[in-house]
Order: C-alpha cells, then structure tokens, then sequence
C-alpha cells in the first residue's frame, strides 16, 4: 500500500512537472489569440509583461484609473501588439492650480469633473472642502496650500502642484482727492500692494507716492483710473494695458474719451444718487450706487451683474487687460457696512486688481513629486476611449495562482515519497 | 590573617579555630560575591534595555517595569550563587576545602577537627600550624571576587553611559542609593513630564491649578506659575524675555515666573533639548458699570428736581469701591468754570456684582441757568498689580436753561422724573377723544363743544410747544384762531432754504396738530382722531429720534462755490503720502510660519512643535481662534495623537474658509 | 462720485454746535484753493448715530464736559478703525478748562493717550506749508484761556496717520465767522483747516 502511495506521488510530481512544461510550450505558440481579463490592474501587468509574447487581447473593467505608470504600461503593452481596451464607470477629473496674482499669495484651484459630482480637494496636510460640481466644475480659492493638490471624485483622482509663483509689480492709482480715492488706496495697501497714486488737490497741485516713473509693465502691474483725475493720463494708461498691463477703470475715469479704447462698454447713468443712500449700517455692495456698463463690447466677458445690469465688466486690450466697473462711492461700504465691511471692500478691491494684474510667472524651484493633473485623458490617450462594457469577448486563462500552487505539489510530493520510503527502512 | 601561618604565634590557636575563622571569610567572601554579581546583573539589564530603547522608544515609557524586572533577577542571581555557597555553613566541608588546597595536611585537619580528643591531636596541629590556611584562602578566593567586582563596576559603567534618561544616575541609581551626591549630567532629556502649579494673584483669591506637563499655561497676569521637573539643574536653560533662575533639590529642578502681561514663550533649553510652553495670560478686565436712572439727558428751566442716581456694576474678578461723580459747569460766551462733586464711597466687599444709589437735590447746589450738570458712576476692581481697573458709567446731563432763552429744550423729558405734572400726553388726549366720540350721541351739544373745545385747548397747547421748539418762542405767541387756515410750516418755509430741514417728523406733527385742534374747537371730534394719531406717531419719532438739541441749532450757511471757486490768492504745493502698512501682514506672516512648521513636522518634528509654540504664543493677540486651535494641534501631538483635525481647523482659522465658485471660470484673473 | 461733506459731530455731553460758522469758512476755503468736490453746505450728525459713518472726517468742538455715551463712543471707534479721522478742538483753549480735561479723558478711554505731533509731520506741508507747526490763534496771543500759547497739536495714531486730532489752540474761534468776512484777513487764517481737510482725504 505505502509502495503505492509512493509511486502515486512520484506519479503526481511528473504530472505536475509535465503541465506545467506543456502551459509553457503553449503559452508560447498560442499567445497571439490568448484573450486576458481583468478586473483592474493589480500585478496583472507584471504577468502579462513577463510572457514572451503579450496576450493578443487585453479587456479591463476599471473601477478606478490607473495611475500615470500603469497606463504607460497599457501603452506599451498596446505598443506590443496586444489589443488593450477597457471599460467601466468612470468619471472623468481634471485639476489645475495657478497661482493667484495678489500680494498675499494663494492659490486659485480649478476643477473639473462632471456636473453634480462631489468634489473632494485636498493636500498633504488633509482635506480642504468638498465642492459640489456645477457646469462641469468648481473654482476654490485658498490662502495657502501645502504639497500636492488632489481632486477626488467616485474612483478618479487627479493631482496637481502649484508650479509657478507670479512676480508682482507695484499698483499705480490716479484720482482726485476725495474719500474714493483715499479708500482705494488705502484698500489695496491694506491688502499688501506696493501703491504709488496720483491725487489731484487742485491744479498744478497732487499728492504723489511713488517716484511717479513711466507708466509700463516693468514697474507697474495695474493701474487704477478712478475719475477725472486720470485724464492727463490716459493715452498712456491705454498704452500700458496693450503692453500687457492690467487696468481698473472706475465710471467716471471710464467715461472719458480718452478711456475709450479700453471701456468694456458705455456707461450708464447712476442708477441712483450716493446722496440719497441711507447710512444704517447695511451698506454694502448691493446698495451702492451703480452706473451700469451698457453697449458690451462682443469681446467683453460681464464679471458681475446687478438687477440684470452689467456692473463690472472686463476684456483684453492688446497683451494686457482691462476691468471697467460701474460702482461709485464704494468707500461708503468701507465705512457704512455692517462688521467685517472693511475687510470686504478690501478684498473686493484687491480682487479687482488681481483679475487684470500684469504678472510674469516664475517656475518654483522646489516641486513635489509626480502629479497626474488628467487622469482620464492620459487614460485616453495611452490606450483610447473605453468600450461600452461587457463589448469585448471574454476567455479565462490560467491564473498565476494555480501555477504556484502547482510549483508547491513538486517538493510536497517528493518529500513524502522520500520520507515514506525513509519511514520504511527503503533507501 | 597572616598569623595563622606562623607557628610561633599560632600556637594557642586550634585547628578548630582556624576552620571557623576561614569559614567567615569564605561566607562573608560568598556573599560579597553574589551581591556583586546580583547589582552586576541588575545594572546590566538596565543598561540594555537603556541602548535598546534607542531603537524602541516604546521601552521608555514603563521604566519602572524594566527595574523590577533587573531587580528580580539580579536577586535570583545572587540568590543562586550564595546557594551554591551553602556547604560552607559547615565547618567539616571547610575543612575539606581547606585539605582540598593543602593536601600536604593529609587529613590532619579534618581529623583534628572532628577528633579532637585524639591522642594525636597536638601532633596534627603542629603539622597544620606549619601550613599557611589563611594566604591559601586569599588566593582561593582572590580570583572570584575579582571578577564579581569587574562585572559590577562594568555594570555601573555601561549603565552610566546608557542614553536614556529613565535609566540615566537620577533614574535608576539615584533611587538605588547610589552616587546621590554625586552631581551629574542625565544623557536624556530633563524637559518631559513638567509639572506646573499657576498660583493667581493674591487680591484675586483664587485657587492654586496644577497642570501635568501641558504645552500651554493660561492664567490671570500676574499669576505665580512654578514649573517643577525631573533631573538635575545642572545644563539647564529657561528664558521669557530673559534668563530665569533655576533652582533644584531632591533630584529635581524648578522655575518659578510671574505671567506677563502679553503672550510669551517659556523657552527651556537641556543641551540639544528645547521645549517651548505658551504663557497665555488672561487680562484682568476693567468692571462694567451702567447708570440705570437717569435714563436719558434733561433741560430744565428751573433747578428743582430730586434726581436719583442707581448704578449696577459687575467686574471679572470683584468690584472694590466705586462713587458718583458730579460735574458743574458754570459760565458763558469765552469763561467757564467747572466745579466737582465726589459722594461718598461705597464698598462693594470683592463681590462681582453690585449696584450703589444717590440723591442729588439740585437745590441745594445753588445752581443758575445756563448750568451743566453732569453726573456719572466711578467704580474700581481690586487689581492691586496692573489696575486698578477703573470703569466709568455713561455720563447723565442736566441744563439749567438760561432765563429768556427758550432754545435749548429737549422734547424727552427725563422719564422717571415727573417734570411737567401739568401736562397732558397726546396719547391721553386721544384716549380722551375717543370716550368723547364714544359718549357723542348721549350728552347735549352743549357738553360736547365744552367737552371738545377743552380738548383743543389742550392740543394746542401742543402745537405751541411743538412751535416753540421749531421756530421759537416768537412764532408761539401768535395768536391762531381755529377758524384761520393753518399756517403750515411749509408755508412758512422761508424762501432762501435756510430752515432747518432736520425735524420733519416735528414739521408733520405741527400740522397734523393744526388738523385736530380746528376740528376739536369746532365740536367734530371724529374728524381730529386721525391727525391726533398722525401727531402722535409723528412725536414717538421724533422722541425716539436723538436727543433734540437745538440750543443754538446753526444758521445754515451755503457757501456760493461758484463765485469762489480757485479764487484763492494763496497756493498750495504738492506733497507726498506716506504708504499705509499692510493690514494683514500678522496673518501673512503667521500664515508663511504655520506653512514652513506643517512642512517641517515629518522631517523634524521637534523643531516644528517649538515652532507651531512660538507661532501661537504670536497667535494669542491677534488670532484667538488659529492660537486655539494651534492649542489643540500641538497637545494631540505631544499626547501621541492625530493632529490632522485640529491643524486643518487652525490652517482654516487661519486663512479663512476656501472660497468656492462653482463651475469653471470665463476669466481666470491677471497673471503672465 | 458723491461731493466731500464737512461733518459737524453732534455728541450729547456738552455744546456742539459752539462754532457754528467755521463749516461755511472751511467749505469756502476748500473751494477757494482747491478743486477739491465739495458740498456746499456742511452736515449735522449726532456721533451716536451711524450715519456719521458717512462722514469720515468729523469736527468736535465745544466749551463743556466732553464725554461719550455708548454709542457715540462705540462710532467714535468704528469710524477711526475704518480710516476715518476725528478733529477735536478745544473752544475754551484752556488746559486747565473742563472741555480739555473730560476730553482728554475720554480720548484716552475710547482710543490712547494723545501724544504731541511733531511740527514736522506731513499735516502742516500736505498743502499748505506751515513750517512752525500749527500756526497760532489770536485768541492764543490775546492771552485768553490758559494764557499759553501751545506748540504741538495732540494725536491720536491708526497706525502711521492722524486717526484723532487735537487741538488746544481753539481754532473754532479763530475760524467762526461768516467766510464773506475773509476779504477784511490780510492772511486768509482757515489755511491750515485746508491742510487738515486735504490730510484726511488723501492720507
């Protein structure tokens, strides 16, 4: 019976020996129409790559995207000839980060995915907010931000690192003396722009800060043109904004002939008078009195409406930009608003300026780690759109698990031979 | 011990004798031994497990488990080997072991020792006096006690070298008795494990708070904060704004400081040690007093009145004193003269709560018109270190009007003082109109004009004292008969523009009293409700309005800018503005810090606690809620735990909430 | 863009409205010597209530106690947090005087203890150059008051600009009369109330 028992595993052991050198033989003459599936990567890829000829056929169903060196994988696998394909349900996630133009830094963090979505951001230090997707994304402003930044969105993920900072200029502000003249520049001082202003007392007579050089890009970033007071300047305000330079033109700086080439549109009438305005603590932006931007330009983009009005619009004038904004007396918000007023006509102001600034990148020096800013697209792009799932034909073939266990049958068997044979006193 | 040796002097002494004497030495040599070899043991074990917890810092945390484990065996050892010594208890296997190294005695000894009432004996004992037992004891023993001694001292000299603190002279062998007095410097750090006893200041009375090893001490400034920790003084630092002393005994060390006044950094420093505790004092608030009665500013056009004053007053931490303060103001045109009036303290005990009352009769101070009196609360807090607190209640005022001059009269009488008792509300006179409305149709005509005409006397009394105050005494004396269309102040208006246009609401009661009083006085007391409810709503505003003050109300003035526009013969020069500074620069600059610590808090950890200390002691004053939740971040890092949580609810006090659009912009802002 | 307005503050202590003339001679001088958009009349407004938010630069004056009540101390506040200035100006010129002390007082309270302002500040060459400092009033050299003739205006610094300013020079008399009367000055003496006004609207 033992002796059997030993043949049968000397039987077993050969058996074994002999499939799996005929899997290999036909792994080798059959490989052009071998179909594989999988139900994502995993060290799939190791397997397939490990073939000497890669399986003629590879569907996926995916319920996440591979990451960037997967894909590149897929690629070559497809390179090689196998005909790679996947499907599944994945929604498609781009993040993009770019540096706001603003004195306090920050972050503008774009993201796209589809509508309705819930977008998780977050960096290396954890979460910073979940948004809800609306026309195909979402847009946060951060004040700071701390290593790679990733959209999450079902299984997609995407990543990114802000890899730029900007190079700020000064602010030049122009206007006559008057309360919307102190506050502007008091507003963006506050917000840390280098301001240099021209207020004019009376005539011959201003008020400077700065070293009233040139108007150009090369010390200015934007200039702000509240009234009047910027006629002198004008031809080299619009002259400044096709160079590149940004510009704010308040209304009545605006409705200067001068101004023309840089308006957005015309300017309206007020819609009501400053005067009339109620202080009660509820001044806000909402209440402010407007001279709407009518007649739009085709190429001007309307930023902010009031009742249906254009309140601030802005466009490209040449290499540069320019903000044209129907509010007056917004230094009655500053000082008429409600608690937190001062720091919102600050940051409005700030806003204002940033929107247009003139402001060359410069590549950070310091970047971490690999990003993956489109993982759907470099999907797409390294082995084309999915299928609709269940299109592609399926086989199963011969799992690596089996094999092992296969390879352990070997020694397993030897040894009890060896050891029965042993146990009975047989050499 | 050599004596035994020698014949001549050894006699006298048997052989029984010289077995004991070698029986002490080898037991007291035994002992000695498996002491040596148990503290050897010990030491050693403490030793290791000391270089292994360089490698498991876990094997710092229970060191009280490690001793007691050295201790143990350490005793099993030397129980053992004195075990082994046990054979010596007898003197017959002494003597053996002796025999075993002499065997020239051949026996002599033992037999001597267990015959001895041999005939032989003398014999055997001079042949044992011949031997030297004692210097072949020494030898036999030389060699064990020397290793045991080796292994001992080896022992205490790894250990003293070992690198960590809990096993370091003041852990282990402080406790074990040795070397107590011998100062030295721990390997580990000093700095772990404080205690801190935040004692508040005397005139405050509270109680002494004992915080076990916090990162932060909050307390009322001026507080007495003793830090207490283990280890010597020796190599210890400790600064705020300067050096602070640093005292020690029974193997600990201790600081004491007084809280400041501001945010600081207890910084303590142990050679490559550093650790950072906030100082986060509580200012001793000023107490809060308000003047109950009187409620509001009265004029009076003579000084009669019993004016009653009543304060509450409440402090953070007690209210000491507090009087009321009156203030006289005397004169006119370019002289005036103020006198003041202090009544009598009241205490309030160091009780957080209290109220105080007076009298003031204006009678009695001699007063004449054109007088300001103006009356206030003054308390104090028992701060006996930065106070004391002084609070002062909202100021009260009478004026006395000046004989003739009736042009500085307020419509709010002082409400709880009954000032005019002669005077009938318009509120009363609506009630009494609508019972005369309602009676009407039961009383003769005759009752009803008398009762209406009365009315509108009283209503006109009104629109005489409304006249008064809008255009002065003049207009008020003019006769009006009821019959006479109304001489509305619009119509009154002057055509240069120059009225004052600030009492409309004073303007619609006038004539809408003019409504009700034509039709009072001709017995129609339906028709004058709705003007009197007009008039009526009309004075609530204007009473609810501020204070009516319109002595001297100023000629409106309008300048003709036009005609003197730039026609100035002086010119003025051009200047230059100085910048604002930033207003946000603390919150940038705390925003780059907080952003460097976060990177820093992987690669080196230590570093980035003391900074994210600093950053907060900085926080404190300007960012209450990031100083928190710093607070919390660096407490759950120091207990071991998550600080993903609270350091995202400090970047987000510290930043603000994300600013969220939806959807994708049409224009992404300036930029290159 | 809505016109400057010189405010008047109106608090409930004392007396407001003891220099009722010098808004119409500091309008007319702004008009005078600059191009400055200016309303023609100025305003009344009680500091207690939030419409003298709608003034930033607000001028207080007066003989008698000059304390605030809650609320005006609390606009007193916002105001100058929010950039605006205040102009206070001591109508007795006397130091000694009950409107200096129960001023002083209640500046030190609701803001910090003013401080003198160097006669070199840019308050005196923002328009008008005054070299000296502030000039000095005839009612300062006629020995009025306490008798002293004062150096410096007091200050109460938002950073590194005017937030409250204080005089005990009695400028309120100096400049109290109708502006038609500035033909009979040889040198117009409302200048530095320019100087004060452009200050405030550009720094």
């Amino acid at each position: 019976m033992r002796v059997l028992l030993e043949h049968a595993l000397r039987g077993v052991v050969i058996g074994v020996l002999a499939l799996m050198l005929w899997q290999s033989l036909r792994q080798e003459t059959v490989s052009g129409s071998e179909v594989v599936r999988a139900r994502g990567i995993g060290g799939e890829l190791a397997d397939w790559s490990a073939l000497a000829k890669p399986p003629g056929e590879i569907h996926m169903q995916l319920d996440s995207v591979p990451s960037p060196v997967e894909r590149a994988w897929l690629g070559a696998l497809a390179g090689a000839g196998s005909n790679v394909t996947w499907s599944g349900d994945l929604p498609p996630v781009m993040i993009a980060a770019q540096p706001v133009a603003s004195p306090t830094g920050g972050t503008r963090l774009f993201a796209a995915a589809p509508s309705g979505s819930s977008v998780v951001l977050s960096d290396d230090v954890g979460a910073i907010d979940t948004v809800r997707a609306q026309t195909a994304g979402a847009t946060l402003a951060l004040a700071s931000t701390v290593g790679q930044l990733t959209a999450r969105v079902n299984g997609s993920v995407a990543s990114a690192v802000q890899r730029d900072s900007l190079s700020l200029h000064r602010v030049l502000v122009i206007g006559n003396a008057g309360w919307e003249s102190k506050f502007v520049v008091a507003a963006l001082e506050e917000d840390g722009w280098k301001v240099d202003a021209f207020i004019r007392v009376a005539p011959g007579v201003d008020v400077t800060q700065g070293s009233g050089a040139v108007i150009d890009t090369s010390r200015y970033s934007a200039v702000v043109a509240l009234d009047g007071g910027a006629a002198p300047y004008a031809n080299r305000i619009a002259e400044f904004a096709r160079r590149g330079g940004g510009v704010v033109l308040g209304p009545q700086a605006a409705s200067l002939d001068a101004m023309a080439p840089l308006r957005a549109g015309a300017v309206g009438r007020a819609a009501s008078d400053s005067r009339s305005i109620q202080a009660s603590g509820s001044v806000s932006l909402a209440t402010l009195p407007l001279a709407p931007i009518t007649s739009l330009r085709s190429d001007a983009i309307p930023l902010d409406r009031r009742a249906g009005a254009v309140a601030i619009a802005v466009r490209r004038i040449g290499a540069g930009r320019a903000l044209q904004l129907g509010y007056e007396d917004t230094w009655r918000w500053r000082m008429s608003g409600g608690d937190g007023a001062v720091d919102a006509h600050r940051t409005w102001w700030a806003d204002l300026v940033t929107s247009v600034a003139h402001a060359p990148r410069v590549p950070r020096a310091a970047i971490a780690g690999p990003t993956d800013e489109a993982p759907m697209t470099g999907l797409v792009a390294a082995i084309g759109p999915g299928a609709r799932a269940g299109a592609a034909s399926i086989l199963s073939g011969p799992s690596t698990g089996w094999t092992a266990w296969l390879l352990a049958l070997v020694p397993l068997g030897l040894i009890g031979e060896v050891a029965s044979r042993r146990l009975r006193g047989a050499s | 011990m050599t004596a035994i040796g020698t014949p001549g002097r050894a006699r006298g002494v048997t052989s029984l004798e010289r077995v004991r004497r070698t029986q002490r030495i080898l037991g007291a040599a035994a002992v000695t031994r498996a002491l040596a070899w148990g503290f050897a043991v010990a030491l050693g074990i403490l030793a290791a497990v000391s270089f292994a917890s360089l490698v498991i810092p876990r094997l710092r945390s229970d060191t009280a488990l490690h001793e007691i484990f050295a201790v143990v065996i350490g005793v099993a050892v030397a129980g053992v080997l004195i075990w082994r010594s046990r054979h010596f208890v007898s003197t017959n296997r002494v003597a053996l072991w002796i025999e075993e190294r002499i065997p020239e005695l051949h026996y002599s000894l033992v037999t001597a020792v267990e015959q001895r009432e041999s005939p032989f004996v003398e014999g055997m004992e001079t042949t044992i006096a011949r031997q030297d037992v004692g210097g072949v004891t020494f030898r036999a023993l030389r060699r064990g006690l020397v290793a045991a001694g080796a292994a001992f001292v080896a022992a205490v000299l790894i250990l003293y070298v070992s690198p960590s603190e809990a096993f370091g002279r003041p852990g282990a062998l402080s406790r074990l008795g040795r070397f107590e007095s011998a100062p030295s410097i721990p390997i580990g750090s000093r700095l772990e494990d404080i205690e801190v006893r935040v004692t508040p200041p005397a005139y405050a009375g509270g109680r002494t708070i004992t915080l076990d090893d916090p990162s932060s001490v909050a307390g009322l400034t001026g507080s007495i904060i003793a830090i207490r920790g283990r280890g010597s003084v020796a190599g210890l630092t400790a600064s705020v704004t300067g050096p602070l002393r640093i005292t020690g005994d029974d193997g600990r060390w201790a600081i004491s400081l007084v809280m400041p006044a501001k945010p600081a950094a207890l910084t303590l420093k142990d050679r490559n040690y550093e650790r950072v505790v906030v100082l986060d004092p509580r200012a001793d608030a000023p107490p809060k007093v308000a003047l109950t009665s009187p409620v509001r500013d009265t004029a009076l056009r003579v000084p009669r009145l019993v004016v009653q004053l009543n304060v509450t007053a409440s402090d953070d931490v007690g209210l000491v004193a507090g009087h009321f303060e009156y203030l006289i103001s005397t004169g006119s045109g370019e002289i005036f003269k103020a006198r003041t009036i202090n009544t009598p303290v009241v205490r309030f005990g160091g009780s957080r709560t209290g109220s105080m009352s007076a009298t003031l009769d204006l009678a009695s101070l001699n007063l004449q018109g054109g007088d300001v009196i103006s009356m206030r609360a003054i308390v104090q807090d028992g701060n006996t270190l930065s106070g004391p607190g002084i609070a002062t209640s909202d100021t009260r005022t009478i004026r006395i009007a000046r004989a003739g001059e009736y042009d500085s009269l307020s419509i709010n009488a002082a409400a709880p003082q009954p000032l005019d008792t002669t005077a009938v509300s318009q509120r009363m006179l609506i009630a009494m109109t609508e019972q005369l409305v309602r009676d009407q149709p039961k009383i003769s005509r005759d009752e009803l004009v008398k009762r209406s005409t009365e009315i509108g006397d009283l209503e006109d009394r009104i629109r005489i004292r409304v006249q008064e105050i809008l255009e002065g005494e003049a207009h008020a004396h003019e006769e009006a008969q009821p019959g006479d269309p109304p001489p509305t102040l619009e119509e009154e208006e002057p055509a240069d523009g120059e009225r004052d246009p600030q009492h409309p609401d004073l303007r619609v009661a006038y004539n809408a009293l003019w409504d009700a009083v034509r039709s009072l006085k001709i017995a129609e007391p339906a028709p004058a409700l709705p003007p009197m409810r007009v008039a009526l709503a009309a004075l609530d505003r204007a009473r609810l309005a501020n204070r009516l003050y319109l002595r001297g109300t100023p000629p409106k003035i309008i300048v003709d800018l036009e005609r003197v526009r730039l026609k100035g013969e002086a010119k003025g020069s051009s200047s230059t503005r100085t910048p604002r500074s930033f207003a946000d620069s603390a919150r940038v600059r705390l925003s780059a810090r907080f952003n460097a610590a976060l990177d820093l808090i992987e690669k080196q950890p230590a570093r980035a606690m003391t900074e994210l200390a600093l950053i907060r002691v900085e926080a404190l004053t300007l960012l209450p809620e990031f100083a928190t939740a710093l607070g919390e971040a660096t407490d759950a890092v120091r207990a071991g735990l998550d600080a993903t949580l609270p350091l995202l609810r400090a970047r987000r006090a510290l930043g603000g909430a994300p600013k969220a659009t939806p959807g994708l912009p049409l224009w992404s802002g300036g930029g290159g | 863009m809505s016109d400057f307005v010189f405010c008047t503050g109106q608090y409930d202590s004392g007396d407001w409205d003891s220099a009722p003339s010098v808004p119409a001679n500091l309008i007319d001088s702004i008009a005078r010597y600059t191009s400055i958009a200016v309303a023609p009349s100025g305003a009344i407004v009680p500091l207690s209530s939030e419409a003298i938010l709608e003034h930033p630069l607000v001028y207080l004056t007066g003989h008698l106690p000059f304390r605030f009540s809650e609320a005006e101390r609390r606009n007193a506040r916002r105001l100058v947090e929010r950039g605006g200035m205040i102009f206070i100006d001591d109508h007795n010129h006397d130091v000694g005087g009950i409107f200096h002390k129960t001023a002083m007082e209640e500046i030190t309270r609701t803001f910090s203890q003013p401080q003198d302002l160097p006669n070199n500040h840019e308050l005196y060459r923002c328009f008008f150059k005054f070299s000296d400092g502030p000039p000095t009033t005839s009612h300062e050299l006629n020995g009025w008051g306490d008798n002293l003739v004062h150096k410096n205006l007091q200050a109460v610094m938002q950073g590194d600009r005017i937030a409250i300013l204080y005089s005990s020079k009695d400028y309120s008399s100096e400049w109290n009369y109708h502006p038609d009367s500035k033909r009979f000055l040889t040198i117009d003496n409302t200048r530095f109330g320019v100087n004060i006004i452009v200050y405030a609207l550009t720094r």
